[in-house]
Order: structure tokens, then C-alpha cells, then sequence
């Protein structure tokens, strides 16, 4: 500690170390802070057409409409980078137990765009089964979302609310 | 500036020398396992991984350092996985986006990165069409930015870390500890 | 010229400083996470926390008078005839 060089290494390790603290601290602080996200998906539309699909052949492609409806700004706190919101469509059929397809994503990078509201949502993604038909079979939609924090626990949610519809039969052409 | 130094590098005997080169290579020899052993373990089951490409931006960008969690539980939509292509060192940290698990408990999975604008199909072996559960490392869990810079500097510039490690021996021989 | 840029200070000074350096960096660390907490600001946090980490150099890198209070007191020389 006698000079210039051992002082700024000295204080140079310890900093570490405090930094080290202070980040563990937020990162476990983080968690207690309370949240009440919400959510609301009301499905408008939906078609099944059929195309070839890869090497499954012929397969039902859905086509979904919906509103959604979602004030998530309550998830946006100190240690909030930002927030993957997508939309979950889970359904059963009789060879797969548990089918989860994501229809339409966005990453929201501040409190004022959690705010969300889109009155005509049409799914991004194609919506096809891992068999050739979806038989009709009821889904239901919800909201999942992703809190991405500067530092420590990745937390997920999802809306309980969700709506529940069936896949009608397959239609010959768009509307 | 090294006039003590100097001194005191002549004035050494043999023994001493020796002393202060095997004090050298034990410095560097453990600084070497440490290196491996964390380089080793990162490979195997390990929960930190370093991110190495911007396929995830805006949430993860490259030198992050990701914690992941041993995957028990079933994956589900929406997990960010860290898995392994079979028959490619890489891992990959992408995002699951469709997920269809057979009655006999086999899971087909697809995935994606936020940043990419097509799912993962181009990654994957030719033909294969959807990952599975032994492909999968881990699931995300926590995350520390930057800290894992280090990592991809020294791999993208090799004589850094030979540089760093002369650096070090240099100060070790000349140094009076 | 290179102990000018040495920059010594004595013993007692450099408890003193190492003291101080610790003392000065917890502070800072603590009111930054509080006040960053209660604000729900993390890059006040950041600012506050570094902001101490530079304070605290300026405080103990240079040496400062009070860092050498104690000098050390060497024995006096003994000159030659004096041993003989």
C-alpha cells in the first residue's frame, strides 16, 4: 500500500468485489416487487386451409384473426430491460398431448409500450399441426410473456384468461 | 525506472533463479487449469454460458453471461434453451416458438432467435426438421451482462491471451513477492 | 523522479487509506442500491455507486498531507570512522 500502484490495486479488487454484492442485491431484490399484469385475447376469426407442407405432405394451415388487449406496464420496474410478449395458441389432439405454437411475438423496451392494443392481430407465424389436420379439435389462446432483467432471474407469465375456440373445417380458399 | 530491478535480477544466484522461474511456471500452470477446467466445464453439463452471437438482441447481446437450469422440468413454449445441433460443438441459445410432445412423451421442438427473421429449420441437419429433449442443455435462468466479454475477446484475438500471460510471467520474475 | 510518481505514504497512512477506501466504497454501494431501490432507478444506482468508486480514488490514490503524519524514523547514518 505504499504507493500509487498497490493503492489503485488494492482499491481495484475490492471494487470488484462490492460490485459483485451490489448486483447479487439487486438481483435478489428484484423479485419482491410486486407486479398485476393483465391481459385480454378474444379470437375473431379463424380458417384452416390446406398445402403441401414440407415432408408431411397436405396439411391444415390456420389462419387466426384476434383483438388483444394487454396492460403489462406493471412489469416494468428498476431492473426491467424489457419484456417478450407473445401470443400462445395450446391445444390437444390424439397422438400429441401438448401442443404449444407461438403466433405472434414482439419485444416491448419500455413501460409506455406495454401498453398493448391491437384491435386485428393476424398470426405471424404459419399455425400447422405436426399432423396433416387439426381435427377440429378446441385451443385455446393466451398471452405469455417474458420479463428480461438487466441482471439475474428471468420470470415468465401467463394471462389465466384465455380464450377457448374450436378449429373449424377446413375452407377451399382464403377470404 | 527498472534500475532496482535490474540490481537485483544481477545480483541473483542460480538457485534463486530457478526459484523464481518455478515460482513463474506454477503461476501460470494453475491460471492454464483454471482456464481449462472453466473452458471444460462450460462444455459439459455446465450451468454459465458465455453468448456468442447477436441472434438474441435486444436481450442478449454478445459477452453476456447466461445461468441455466438443468432441464427437469418439460420445456415449454417460450423458454429461451441453450441446445446442441447433433453433430456440432456450438451451442446455440435460441428461443422455443412451436413445442409437440407425443402421447409416448417424445418432443418435437422448434426455435427460433428473437433477432432472426426464419425459425432455426436452416440450423438444423439437413432434413431434420425439429430438435428434441436430449438436444437440449439447459433453459435459461439468470443472466449478468457483460461480465463473459473476457471470453470472446481472448478467442477472438489469441495473442491477447498469450500477450496477458507474458505479461503477468514478466511481472511475476521481476517482482520482489 | 520516479519516487515523486511513486507516490508513498507511510505506514500509518496507509491504514488510513485503506480504511477509508473501504469504508468510503461500502457507502456509496449502499445509498446507491437504497436510493436506486426507492426510486426504482437502476442507472442511478450505477451512477451513484461508480461516482463513489471515482471519489474514493481521488480521496486515497494521491498522497495526501494526512496520509504522512507518522513518517518513519530511520535509525541516523553511521559513518565510517564510527564503526572502524
Amino acid at each position: 500500500m505504499y504507493n500509487l500502484l498497490q493503492r489503485a490495486n488494492s482499491i481495484f479488487a475490492f471494487a470488484m468485489t462490492v460490485t459483485f454484492g451490489v448486483l447479487a442485491a439487486i438481483a435478489i431484490a428484484t423479485p419482491f416487487l410486486p407486479s398485476s399484469p393483465s391481459a385480454q385475447i378474444t379470437v375473431k376469426d379463424i380458417q384452416v386451409i390446406s398445402y403441401e407442407y414440407m415432408t408431411q405432405g397436405e396439411s391444415e394451415f390456420a389462419f387466426v384473426k384476434l383483438n388483444l388487449d394487454a396492460d403489462l406496464t406493471s412489469l416494468f420496474n428498476w431492473n426491467t430491460k424489457q419484456l417478450f410478449v407473445s401470443v400462445l395458441a395450446e391445444y390437444e389432439t390424439n397422438s400429441h398431448d401438448i401442443n404449444q405454437v407461438i403466433l405472434w411475438d414482439s419485444i416491448i423496451q419500455s413501460k409506455e409500450e406495454a401498453l398493448i392494443k391491437v384491435s386485428e392481430l393476424h398470426n405471424e407465424y404459419n399455425f400447422v399441426d405436426i399432423t396433416t389436420s387439426f381435427r377440429q379439435v378446441n385451443a385455446s389462446y393466451s398471452l405469455y410473456w417474458d420479463v428480461m432483467p438487466y441482471v439475474g432471474v428471468l420470470t415468465s407469465g401467463q394471462t389465466k384468461s384465455n380464450h377457448v375456440i374450436k378449429f373449424p373445417p377446413r375452407s377451399n380458399e382464403y377470404r | 525506472m527498472f534500475e532496482d530491478e535490474i540490481r537485483f535480477l544481477r545480483k541473483m544466484s542460480k538457485r534463486q533463479l530457478a526459484q523464481q522461474v518455478l515460482n513463474f511456471l506454477m503461476i501460470v500452470s494453475s491460471a492454464l487449469m483454471v482456464w481449462k477446467g472453466l473452458a471444460l466445464y462450460t462444455n459439459s453439463e455446465s450451468p454459465i454460458v458465455v453468448v456468442l452471437s447477436g441472434s438474441m438482441e435486444p436481450a442478449f447481446y454478445r459477452g453476456d453471461l447466461l445461468f441455466l437450469g438443468m432441464p427437469d422440468e418439460p420445456v415449454r413454449v417460450g423458454d429461451i434453451c441453450v441446445f446442441k445441433i447433433s453433430g456440432r460443438d456450438v451451442p446455440i441459445v435460441h428461443r422455443v416458438i412451436k413445442l409437440h410432445d407425443e402421447k409416448t412423451g417424445k418432443q418435437y421442438i422448434l426455435t427460433k432467435g428473437d433477432n432472426n427473421q426464419v425459425d432455426d429449420r436452416g440450423l438444423y441437419n439437413p432434413g431434420q426438421h425439429w430438435i428434441h429433449k436430449e438436444d437440449i442443455i439447459g433453459k435459461v435462468k439468470g443472466f449478468l451482462p457483460y461480465v463473459g466479454m473476457i471470453t470472446i475477446i481472448m478467442n477472438d484475438y489469441p495473442q491477447l491471451k498469450y500477450a496477458l500471460i507474458g505479461f503477468l510471467g514478466l511481472y511475476m520474475l521481476i517482482n520482489r513477492e | 523522479m520516479s519516487k515523486w510518481f511513486e507516490w508513498r505514504i507511510d505506514f500509518e497512512g496507509q491504514k488510513l487509506s485503506e480504511i477509508i477506501s473501504q469504508v468510503t466504497i461500502v457507502l456509496f454501494a449502499v445509498i446507491g442500491f437504497v436510493y436506486g431501490f426507492l426510486n426504482q432507478d437502476l442507472l442511478a444506482t450505477m451512477y451513484i455507486y461508480f461516482g463513489g468508486i471515482i471519489f474514493t480514488s481521488i480521496l486515497t490514490l494521491p498522497p495526501w498531507p494526512i496520509y504522512n503524519k507518522h513518517p518513519v524514523q530511520w535509525l541516523p547514518e553511521i559513518s565510517e570512522k564510527d564503526v572502524k
